[in-house]
């Protein structure tokens, strides 16, 4: 059961200030699972990913990846390990093209070096086919190969928000956190994305996925963790927490949202 | 070593350094409101020397108010006019253009400098002359005592401005959170001009102060390093980290030339700030997160 | 996106500096085209830095001045001949960014501006004042031109085809490391760290690298200015002179490396026209930058890539809708 979980998040905290944006949580993510974070706006959901990425420190509690401790790693070393994610407010690179960004993705499996990767030896040139045909691969599973000689600026919201996921594929984690990955995304797309992330799960992946939408996360989430005000209210399967009276209170009470898997 | 010429020195070093934590205090204003450094800061500093100095003084013969109240003025609309130009229509551009754009600024000043004042240094009598006070066999410069007590008087007036005047109220709320600022009703570009126009003030006069120290040359604008190493010793948000940055330096670099190697003092000082950089990043006052990169 | 633009338009642009000897040999505009080569190669280490890693430079000048004393003092005091010279001054000069930019370059983006624009002033400081070593005010004299074989590159001409040989290799060094991973690298940790962090890019040491090629290159320029003018002193290097090229690389377009050769280029030879000015040019140099990086911060290649694409019929037409479709 418990060489099962990945990752460890316990008694977790940062303040902003008066803010109390998480505030001892503690949660865990077991292998090959799509689990999900809800909330309402400013429950600190996003914080506690920048917690787990190593974007901000926590102020106490640690979270430990296949059982080290990760809290205060530097940021590059925590995605060498095996964590990455998408962000909320789309980061893209504005001068690079669709395909650049997925081998930005891929930069950290490649180990040729300098001199035969800059004058293309034949090392250098065989690592370089390589992560273009990965890259193209993942463009392909995001749907967006045929954009990929395009500047990522070019690209609706939503295949913004694929291309991050692309992006962060090409890491080959063990772990991915999507941050509101459907966020302004065609319904269309949305079909897609729950698609592609059927098939992670399939090919073995782990998932965190933060989203607002329930139709989407009920429809996808084996598991479920609730977080108000920087605390877990609840946490456990789509049917639980749909029943749960906090978690109804907490949506009601904040943004008058129901939630139903309609 | 004898204790009066140690006494000397240490006048002399808090005086150099009372000057360097204006200039700083210029930076950290523009610093806490914009996140840029201004790089132009050094040739603020030299206008003012330029201004009150080269032409207020020297060439029209007013006496030392007027020409004071006469620099305050003429900074102030300098700051704004700098800000307007320069730094308005970049504002939503990246840091690192708006710190060219501020470069560029700094060389246009110092070459524009260079035609109306024209290439050769100026010597400044201070208020004071040369007159000295000798204390039990030290001999100090009036004018040192001048320039120390003129920034604790601008201390006290900064503090008096910030808490208790509605200029004060925009600028530390602009320096705390802009958002805030604009919630205020203060309209955000009007803010950094206030701000700029208030650090060029800053820097006017620590250019009037320095004059009669040194002379009044392009050269001046080099003190805008000086500046740099308060922030970075002191610390950029903190305003009396600024000051504490500005004194210690100024202290360090009296004592490096007097007792190590005056030929290499600037060089000397340079590796002090790179150590402070090294070894304590944020500087004395302020904090770790404000400093790391991104 | 552009590349075979910017392959078209380096290969136009180093046509015409290799052939123009061939129809004007005129010694003084021999001597101003070795300026261009060697302010090319200046200004492609000051884009590897501020072009392609994003990182404020303000020390090229006295990055060049060490330069160029290394390369002085190791031949004429310790014999060695140019070539000879050439990769030890490349080592101090590599040592000399890892010094500044491996504290600097952690911090926040204005640190190495900071740091590096006080950075002319200790070099000042060192080569007026250690007499013994840099022959103070009057700095050095009776630099060596290079041997190719046996023979002595004496004419000016000769060293200019050394010179441009230099400058075209070096350009093509960096383009090959603008699309390889390593470029890549540079410009996603210029246009996003932290999304790059998360994708497990080490940002510090990528500008690190960068920064590292920056010297690397202003190595280069510098052994072949105490070449090519025979003598070295401190007041040929002034913190103005970085204005313009700083003003080269944002006017040719910053982060592209025909920017960079077109801007050495054309601003070069309008420094020698503006002679007559003495220093006030830096005025008109300094509200260039500003009005570039206001109304045109792609530089002026970007029109050059315009009209290369129309000539060449480059642009294929789907990507063209593309972009319509955003706007
Ligand atoms: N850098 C910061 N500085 C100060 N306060 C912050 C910062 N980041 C987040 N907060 C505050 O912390 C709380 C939690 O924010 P967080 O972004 O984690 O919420 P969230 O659950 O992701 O919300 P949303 O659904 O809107 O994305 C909010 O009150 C927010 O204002
Ligand atoms: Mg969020």
């Amino acid at each position: 059961m418990s060489d099962d979980i990945i990752l460890d998040v316990k008694d977790i905290g940062l303040h902003f200030g008066g803010v109390k944006a998480v505030d001892g949580l503690s949660f865990s993510i077991k292998k090959n699972q799509i689990h999900a974070l809800i909330g309402p706006n400013g429950s600190g959901k996003t914080t506690t990913l920048n917690l787990i990425t190593g974007v901000y420190q926590p102020q106490w509690g640690e979270a430990n990846f296949d059982g080290k401790n990760i809290s205060r790693m530097p940021r590059a070393d925590i995605a060498k390990i095996g964590i990455t994610r998408t962000f909320q407010n789309l980061r893209i690179y504005n001068t690079l093209t669709v395909l650049e960004h997925v081998l930005v993705g891929d930069y950290i499996n490649s180990n040729t070096g300098f001199f035969s990767s800059v004058f293309k030896l034949p090392a250098g040139r065989l690592d370089e086919k390589r992560a273009v045909s990965k890259s193209m691969e993942l463009l392909e599973k995001v749907g967006l190969a045929d954009k990929a000689h395009s500047l990522a600026t070019s690209l609706s919201y939503g295949q913004r928000r694929l291309l991050e996921i692309g992006r962060a594929l090409a890491v080959k984690p063990k772990l991915l956190f999507l941050d509101e990955p459907a966020a302004g995304m065609s319904s269309n797309e949305i079909e897609q994305l729950i698609e592609l992330l059927r098939l992670l799960k399939k090919e073995g992946m782990t998932i965190m996925i933060i989203e607002h939408r329930m139709k989407l996360v009920m429809n996808v989430a084996d598991w479920i963790v609730v977080l108000n005000y920087g605390k877990k209210i609840a946490e456990g399967t789509a049917e639980e927490i749909q029943n749960h009276e906090e978690v109804i209170e907490a949506y009601l009470g904040k943004s008058h949202q129901k939630i139903s898997v309609a | 070593m004898d204790i009066q010429i140690v006494m000397q020195q240490v006048i002399s070093g808090l005086a150099i350094g009372c000057i360097y934590g204006l200039i700083a205090l210029g930076y950290s204003l523009i610093f806490n409101a914009v996140d840029v450094v201004n790089l132009a800061q050094g040739s603020f500093v030299m206008v003012g020397a330029f201004v009150y100095g080269a032409s207020f003084v020297r060439s029209y013969g007013w006496p030392a108010f007027p020409a004071f109240a006469g620099l305050i003025i003429v900074m102030a609309v300098f700051g704004m006019v700098c800000e307007f130009f320069f730094y308005r229509p970049l504002r939503y551009a990246h840091v690192r253009t708006k710190l060219v754009a501020l470069l560029a600024l700094s060389m246009l000043l110092n070459n524009l400098a260079l035609i109306i004042w024209g290439p050769y240094p100026m010597g400044l009598e201070g208020p004071f002359g040369t007159k000295v006070l000798s204390i039990k066999g030290a001999t100090i410069l009036y004018q040192n005592i001048y320039i120390i007590a003129i920034t604790i008087l601008l201390l006290i007036l900064q503090f008096y401005i910030f808490f208790h005047t509605t200029l004060g109220k925009v600028l530390r709320a602009v320096a705390q959170d802009k958002d805030t600022a604009s919630l205020m009703g203060i309209e955000a570009n009007q803010a950094v001009s206030f701000t700029f126009a208030y650090s060029s003030i800053l820097a006017g006069i620590a250019g009037m102060l320095i004059a009669p120290v040194f002379t009044i040359g392009t050269g001046l604008s080099q003190l805008g390093f000086m500046g740099f190493g308060a922030c970075i010793i002191g610390s950029f948000t903190n305003v009396s980290g600024a000051l504490i940055g500005g004194i210690i330096l100024g202290l360090f670099e009296m004592f490096s030339a007097s007792y190590i190697s005056s030929l290499y003092k600037s060089a000397i000082v340079y590796l002090l700030i790179i150590a402070f950089l090294l070894m304590r990043p944020q500087g004395l006052l302020g904090k770790k997160e404000e400093v790391s990169g991104l | 996106m552009f590349k075979k633009e910017r392959n078209i338009a380096l290969a136009i642009i180093f046509l015409i500096l290799i052939i123009t000897p061939i129809f004007d040999r005129a010694p003084y505009h021999i001597f101003v085209l070795n300026m261009v080569a060697i302010n090319i190669i200046l200004v492609m280490a000051l884009n590897f830095i501020l072009g392609f890693a994003g990182q404020v430079f303000l020390g090229t000048v006295g990055f060049y001045a060490i330069a160029c004393y290394s390369t002085s003092l190791l031949t004429v005091n310790y014999g060695l001949s140019f070539w000879q010279a050439v990769p030890f001054t490349i080592i101090v000069t590599s040592i000399l960014s890892l010094i500044l930019g491996l504290p600097t370059l952690k911090l926040k983006g204005f640190y190495l501006a900071l740091m590096s624009s006080g950075f002319i002033y200790i070099v000042l400081d060192i080569l007026r004042n250690w007499k013994s070593f840099t022959g103070g005010v009057w700095g050095i004299m009776g630099i060596p031109r290079p041997f190719i074989g046996t023979t002595l590159v004496r004419s000016d001409l000769h060293f200019y085809f050394i010179a441009i040989t230099i400058t075209l290799c070096l350009a093509i060094f960096a383009v090959l490391i603008e699309d390889s991973k390593f470029g890549r690298a540079f410009k996603a940790v210029r246009d996003d760290q932290l999304s790059s962090e998360m994708l497990g890019i080490n940002s510090h040491m990528t500008k690190v690298l960068a920064f590292v090629m920056c010297g690397i290159y202003t190595g280069f320029a510098g052994s072949l200015f105490a070449s090519l003018q025979g003598f070295v002193s401190p007041e040929m290097y002034t913190f103005e002179l970085n204005a313009t090229y700083m003003c080269m690389l944002v006017v040719g377009g910053l982060g592209s490396v025909p920017g960079a050769v077109l801007g050495a280029t054309v601003l070069t030879i309008t420094t020698e026209l503006l002679r007559f000015l003495r220093e006030k040019y830096l005025t008109f140099y300094a509200l260039l930058i500003i009005i570039v990086l206001i109304y045109m911060p792609g530089g002026i290649i970007t029109y050059v890539y315009q009209i290369i694409g129309r000539l060449f019929s480059l642009k294929n037409k789907p990507s063209q809708k593309e972009e319509i479709n955003v706007r």
